[in-house]
């Protein structure tokens, strides 16, 4: 059922959109700027369907949208009860970790009470009459879930619960509202930088199933840690969440959303080489539909004042959506500091790639190159550590192994088609058509690949890499292992920052934004770090020259997402 | 005794115990309960490193003992000097008879300890029970407390087994580790399994002087026997109390009981009052 739009939500429609993130987005947007394909529908269909599913994909690999179709579809239906949750803020509990020993029991707790609230929101969208023991549990549940997000530690939880309890009240809310099944679908749920709340999380998951309860959740590829006890596969069917440009469906896709969220006025003033543009755009975005959108914001600019657009915008956005990519890798520096050295190895190794992708693109005809390579197996658990977060920053995207014969198997990767632009690893040199680079962006042929050998991959770095591991504060000796709790020289406990604090504490410039913005905020403002930004409830930002409404959203929400999951 | 079945090992022989071979004269120590604890517990990690490096399991599982009667004396001192210096647990304690041979064992400064001569703090519900016992004070209040005892728990059942079935998990421990998998099992420890183990001690030790120290000052505060006046007697009275529960490094931040003294001083000006951890009822 569309919601009418009124002047006030006209309102907010404008502002949003270029608002890339389907979480943020309302029923109503979603809708109208949103455009599935018929894998979408059969994902979605699978997401409101029984059964435990996960849903993986990269970052903006569009796992949120389909989410939030199947909660609202299933919301339509008679038969299906959905919660939407999301658990993005799970980093905010990380502090809890180094200060209360309870702490993965209050975790728990916030995984459990969340679901409470989700499923209230659910019942209050359906217009059924809530009974007054939904609305004082989920009320009870989001004070908790507030104080905890906040560093507040109740000594007693006023709502304390369990899978099983869990499950025998959403089953009682079945009842009340007569429908038959529920499905829970838990969005941001990798809680990517801490293994013990993953761990945690894939437990409760694992025990929150019934005949009439399925549990869906949206995780990131490579980095997903599963508790000792839940083997995907036989716990749960993994569906891929990430549009694969090779399918003939992706280009008229992306074009779609491209006339859903612009309209035909703006696309008129934006010229005549808008379609080959957008094509342009949609490849390089590498089946990542935020990416797309984000490149889409930024050739059209101010959309109340659209220019035409031209090659080099769009180049110049394939570059921005490129550091973007190479950013939130990079960030994993910050986010897992312990693989810090990791993270500077695996910078080098992709320019490797990208430089051997370029010699051998370098001669081929533009309908003849290719954006994969192949490295030899069997890859040091190193190396494989490095493509598994390049996995998850969407750098790379995983295809099959490919056996060939005596000369071994070579595990295969696709490279983000705006990292192989701006890299050069297409190798078109400096001066192409836009259309030729279409062209090169557009062979898929999956046997074609730039094969490499490990050993050209920095093999002697890459097997003297050691986790970056604090030494000991009281004696100085270096731990001998990750999950070290004390020093085996002096005896003394080997204590561990607060991960969040010290992601709050970062500056500005550990975003990924323009650098002259970045000069703007530090000049006009007294913005100084991540934290600064967070709490900006004034909207200092929008003091900045050049900032408007929407670099200052983009820029809050990039800081919150860096805080994020 | 018939020697007609035969003799299934070597004949015993005449054996005493010279006792004072076995003992010393104890030295105390000046340093807080926890600064001890602390002490003791890296000695215990280096020697399970050290056990480690040689591949010596049963030397790391004879470690365990230590470990845990070095955190059962942290509860011993702890509560000892608690009672002599809080005037609600030190009244509590006036009911409470002492043998003789404690009184007469035990010097004026250290007859706390008679208190918990025959008390056992190899279990959590010990702790709990103990605790109330003799300072009138709940243990339960505190989630974060309750959770490392309820780890502890897990540690004093290898405890026993280890004293006492040579590492054999017995049926009830078996039940009470809620084991899964059916089998018989011992204890089996590694370096990373003993660092487990300490870690949750280590842990447990600093929920329970943290909750105890704030749970004491402010009875304390509230029943003006700690009046935060500047007077000296004032003064004198926390620093004993400091000397009890503060470990050295965290004192060092404050550059001296002084100090501390008046910045509880200065937040109980702002907020009139010290927080008390509020009681909560479960709905």
């Amino acid at each position: 059922m569309e919601t009418i739009l009124t002047d006030k939500n006209l309102d907010d429609v404008e502002q949003n959109i270029f608002e890339e993130r389907a979480e943020r987005l309302s029923r109503t947007e979603l809708k109208k700027w949103t455009e599935l394909s018929e894998i979408d529908t059969t994902v979605i269909d699978k997401l409101k369907g029984p059964g435990v599913k996960l849903l993986m994909g990269p970052r903006g690999s569009g796992k949120s949208t389909l989410l939030k179709f199947a909660y609202y579809e299933s919301l339509d239906s008679t038969t299906v009860l959905p919660a939407y949750v999301n658990y993005s803020q799970s980093l905010a509990l990380e502090p809890l970790f180094h200060s209360q020993a309870n702490a993965l029991k209050l975790f728990r707790q916030w995984v459990l009470l969340k679901i409470i609230i989700g499923i209230h929101e659910s019942v209050n969208e359906i217009n059924h009459q809530i009974d007054q023991e939904i609305n004082s549990r989920a009320s009870i549940a989001k004070s908790i879930i507030r104080d905890l997000e906040k560093g507040n530690t109740p000594e007693i939880l006023e709502l304390e619960t369990s899978p099983s309890e869990l499950i025998e009240f959403l089953e009682s809310v079945l009842q009340k509202v007569s429908r038959n099944r529920c499905v829970l679908l838990l969005d941001d749920a990798a809680h990517a930088f801490s293994i013990e709340q993953q761990r945690e999380f894939f437990e409760i998951f694992r025990q929150l199933r019934s005949r009439k309860v399925a549990c869906k959740a949206a995780i990131y590829p490579g980095i997903t840690s599963f508790s000792h006890s839940f083997n995907v596969g036989h716990e749960a069917e993994v569906i891929e969440a990430w549009y694969d440009p090779a399918e003939d469906y992706y280009l008229p896709l992306m074009r779609q959303i491209a006339h859903k969220r612009l309209g035909t006025d703006i696309i008129t003033k934006l010229g005549s080489g808008f379609d080959e543009y957008v094509s342009l755009l949609a490849l390089a975005a590498s089946g990542q539909p935020r990416g797309f959108i984000n490149m889409l914001s930024e050739v059209v600019g101010d959309e109340n004042n659209p220019k035409t657009l031209t090659r080099r915008k769009t180049l110049n956005a394939i570059d921005s959506c490129a550091s973007y990519v190479d950013g939130v890798f990079r960030a994993l520096s910050d986010r897992l500091p312990r693989y810090k050295d990791f993270v500077t190895t695996g910078e080098s190794i992709k320019n490797i790639i990208l430089n051997s992708c370029n010699e051998f693109n370098k001669l081929k005809i533009p309908e003849k190159k290719i954006q994969a390579f192949g490295v030899k197996e069997p890859l040091n658990i190193k190396l494989e550590k490095i493509f598994q977060f390049y996995e998850y920053a969407g750098i790379v995207r995983k295809l099959k192994t490919h056996s060939r014969g005596k000369t071994g198997s070579y595990q295969r990767y696709q490279l983000h088609s705006a990292i192989m632009t701006s890299g050069s690893g297409i190798g078109l040199g400096k001066t192409f058509s836009t259309s030729d680079l279409i062209k090169s962006l557009s062979n898929y042929d999956a046997h074609d690949y730039c094969k490499i050998s490990p050993s050209k991959l920095l093999k002697d770095q890459v097997e003297s890499l050691a986790l970056n591991l604090p030494a000991c504060v009281s004696c100085g000796s270096d731990r001998v292992a990750a999950d070290q709790k004390f020093c085996m020289k002096c005896g003394s406990k080997l204590t561990e920052a607060s991960l969040y604090k010290e992601l709050l504490q970062k500056p500005i410039s550990a975003l990924s934004i323009p650098r002259k913005k970045i000069e703007g905020i530090s000049k006009h403002t007294k913005l100084k770090t991540i934290e600064d930004i967070v709490l900006d409830e004034d909207q200092t930002l929008r003091s900045v020259p050049g900032v408007g409404k929407v670099w200052s959203a983009r820029i809050r929400n990039l800081a919150e997402e860096y805080v994020s999951v | 005794m018939s020697n007609l079945f035969g003799t299934p090992n070597e004949k015993e022989t005449s054996t005493t115990l010279n006792i004072e071979s076995c003992l010393t004269i104890a030295t105390t120590s000046n340093r807080s309960a926890i600064d001890e604890y602390e002490e003791n517990s890296k000695k215990f990690i280096v020697l399970a490193a050290t056990a480690d490096n040689n591949n010596d399991k049963l030397q790391i599982r004879l470690l365990v003992l230590g470990l845990v009667s070095s955190c059962e004396y942290y509860f011993r001192r702890i509560l000892s000097e608690a009672v002599s210096i809080c005037p609600t647990s030190r009244n509590v304690c006036t009911k409470y008879d002492i043998t003789y041979a404690a009184a007469t064992y035990f010097s004026e400064k250290n007859i706390g300890l008679a208190l918990t001569d025959s008390s056992v703090f190899s279990g959590s519900n010990n702790i709990i029970s103990e605790t109330k016992r003799l300072t009138e004070l709940n243990v339960r209040d505190s989630a974060s407390l309750l959770a490392a005892l309820e780890e502890y728990q897990k540690v004093c059942i290898i405890r026993h087994a280890t004293v006492h079935s040579y590492g054999f998990i017995g049926g009830k421990n078996f039940t009470d580790l809620k084991i899964k998998n059916t089998g018989h099992y011992e204890v089996a420890l590694t370096f990373e399994a003993f660092q487990e183990i300490a870690d949750v001690c280590l842990n447990l030790v600093r929920a329970y002087n943290g909750q105890m120290w704030i749970s004491i000052i402010s009875r304390m505060i509230t029943k003006e026997s700690l009046k935060l006046d500047s007077s000296l007697d004032d003064i004198d009275l926390f620093s004993k109390l400091v000397n009890v529960f503060w470990s050295s490094t965290r004192l060092e931040k404050f550059t001296g009981i002084e100090n501390l003294y008046q910045s509880i001083v200065d937040a109980n000006k702002s907020s009139s009052e010290i927080p008390i951890p509020a009681k909560k009822h479960k709905k």
